[in-house]
């Protein structure tokens, strides 16, 4: 499983949902969290932290840069493109899931989302990344 | 109890869902700061239902729809607003969490359904007809009322508990032929009293009335009380007739707690059910003879109920064979003992210290005698046998005669009045008093209203 000490990287344009997920992922364990509101703020968040963000969750649906783009744009960079990537949306249908495949995400939540589902996303996550 | 949270609700469209979920049986908690609380504390979550409009500062209306579906996954979440510029679309917002999206108030019957489903305890919707004795303009009941509506197989709320009743719905009542009305289940303690207050009123005759007036709308009132048990067929469903009169009899209990003697009666209601066997007479009995003293205006209903309660009580002492036994076949001893029990019913009585009145005492004593003086124990003379006693002995064999028992026919209760008019044991006076609730062509149950709110065209009568 991801150390404690992960640094996580929460994106949603909804503060409330933010809250949520950060307030889950203390209960698992974690504390460091760093948020952003769109996809252009994530990839500057992401690109600006000393300390190297371990996963990213993020939404799909927000204004400007998209939760996709933002998967795309960080696969497509040499120093992201294995990066945890997690999306967590309410878009569940098999489509966007497969569209979300062939970009390369590496979870995917559906809202409303519950510890389990995160917690089984990360674990499954990890073990990618650990190759 | 309902525990409610309105998140960011216009206060008209609160009100209407506040309608629907009932003030008394319902908690709110109507504050944004709550919501924010459970973000950082969902483990706090225990409310029953959220209904929810777009009026958070900060917060669109999918992100309170998905949150707050992350923290309560099976609550049910409404989404409720007056109109759709804050982008009312119900299918994102169903996908975003939110159960489902009303546009209030146009779609308040469907939100009332959809809670309905959703709230079992809403859900005990059930309603009891009943029969309204008094429905006045500018008086607010303390219960809600309901009517059905056939063309549409609804029912509707037609007055909430608490407020005033318009003088048009009162008179739209009355012309479009509502044959019953009904009160929810659980408010049923409160038409009990309600309707008790009023026979009390009626009894003690309220200002301007002529004695004659007074007497015509005691009788209509209990005729309205007792229509459905008065117009029921030899074949009526045995339990409704049951319940019918456990319901009137709840009547007249709310009425006993509105006199001196509420306590005592009460006491002995308690006794007589742990004892079980002929409670049902006895109830029956003093329910019947309370009732038919308020239509008839002979004794007082209260001293009555407690006759009908005791008048029996003798009976403890009778061999339980000889109570079995066809009275036809009893000995000569045992046809005397029998006849003795209103004197054993006086006997415990006082035994018992029992503190009845003497014209109680009186009634118990004589309802079995006639007024040919065949009657028993003591054969009294037609002028000893108080009016009041009569009609504590119609009420007795009235409820003998409609009851059912096996092997035996029952008779309708116009039937029975009849044959009891026929016995000829009590004053022909007292019947024909009796009589006009017993009338078949105003058995329908009509609501009575005060002379002034009957609309000039009285077709709503037929």
């Amino acid at each position: 499983m991801f150390a404690a000490d992960t640094r996580f990287l929460i994106v949603d344009d909804m503060m409330a949902m933010r809250r949520l997920m950060i307030r889950a992922l203390k209960e698992l364990g974690y504390s460091d969290f760093l948020e952003a509101a769109d996809g252009a703020q994530a990839w500057e968040a992401l690109i600006s932290s000393k300390i190297s963000v371990g996963v990213i969750l993020a939404d799909w649906i927000m204004p400007n840069s998209n939760g996709l783009d933002l998967l795309k744009r960080i696969r497509s960079s040499e120093r992201f493109q294995d990066l945890p990537f997690i999306l967590v949306t309410v878009e569940s249908n098999a489509e966007q899931v497969a569209k979300a495949k062939k970009a390369g995400v590496t979870g995917y939540i559906v809202k409303p989302f519950d510890l389990e589902a995160i917690k089984a996303n990360l674990a499954t996550a990890y073990k990618k990344a650990a190759g | 109890m309902l525990l409610v949270l309105f998140i960011g609700v216009d206060p008209k469209v609160a009100q209407i869902a506040l309608d629907i979920l009932k003030p008394d049986d319902a908690k709110y908690v109507d504050n944004d700061e709550e919501f924010f609380r459970l973000l950082d504390h969902p483990e706090d979550w225990k409310y029953d239902v959220v209904i929810a409009g777009p009026l958070v500062a900060e917060l669109a209306v999918i992100e309170i729809g998905q949150s707050l579906r992350t923290i309560a996954s099976s609550t049910p979440i409404y989404f409720c607003h007056h109109s759709r510029d804050a982008g009312f679309e119900r299918n994102t917002f169903i996908k975003n969490g939110f159960s489902d999206a009303f546009l209030l108030p146009f779609e308040a019957a469907p939100l009332r359904e959809a809670l309905e489903d959703a709230l079992p305890q809403l859900n005990d919707k059930a309603l009891r007809p009943v029969r309204m004795i008094d429905i006045s303009a500018g008086h607010a009941l303390p219960f809600d009322l309901y009517i059905f509506l056939p063309l549409n197989q609804k029912y509707i709320q037609y007055s909430r508990a608490g407020h005033p009743i318009e003088r048009e719905r009162v008179a739209k009542l009355l012309n479009h032929h509502v044959g019953s009305v009904f009160v929810p289940q659980k408010q049923m303690q409160k038409f009990f009293e309600y309707t008790a207050l009023k026979l009390k009123e009626l009894n003690a005759g309220d200002g301007g009335l002529s004695e004659t007036e007074k007497r015509i709308r005691a009788q209509s009132a209990i005729r309205n009380l007792l229509s459905d048990i008065l117009s029921s067929s030899p074949s009526a469903d045995f339990n409704e007739g049951k319940q019918l009169l456990a319901e009137a009899g709840e009547i007249v209990k709310a009425f006993m707690q509105m006199s001196g003697v509420g306590e005592l009666y009460n006491k002995v209601l308690a006794i007589l059910n742990e004892s079980g066997d002929s409670y049902s007479h006895l109830m029956n009995v003093s329910t019947f003879a309370a009732l038919f003293s308020i239509a008839t205006g002979i004794g007082e209903p209260e001293e009555l109920a407690l006759a009908g309660l005791f008048h029996d009580l003798g009976l403890s002492v009778i061999p339980h064979e000889t109570q079995v036994k066809d009275p036809d076949q009893w000995t000569d001893d045992e046809r005397r003992a029998y006849q003795l029990h209103p004197e054993f019913s006086l006997r415990l009585i006082k035994e018992k210290k029992v503190a009845l009145s003497s014209n109680i005492q009186t009634m118990i004593l004589q309802h079995h005698e006639r007024i040919d003086g065949k009657g028993y124990p003591k054969q009294i003379e037609s002028h000893r046998f108080r009016k009041d006693a009569q009609l504590l002995a119609v009420a007795d064999r009235f409820d003998e005669l409609t009851q059912v028992k096996p092997g035996q026919m029952r008779v309708t209760p116009l039937e029975a009045i009849q044959r009891i008019q026929a016995e000829g044991a009590v004053d022909s006076d007292v019947i024909e008093r009796l009589a006009p609730i017993f009338e078949p062509s105003v058995l329908n149950g009509k609501i009575q209203t005060h002379p002034d709110q009957q609309p000039a065209d009285s077709s709503w009568h037929e």
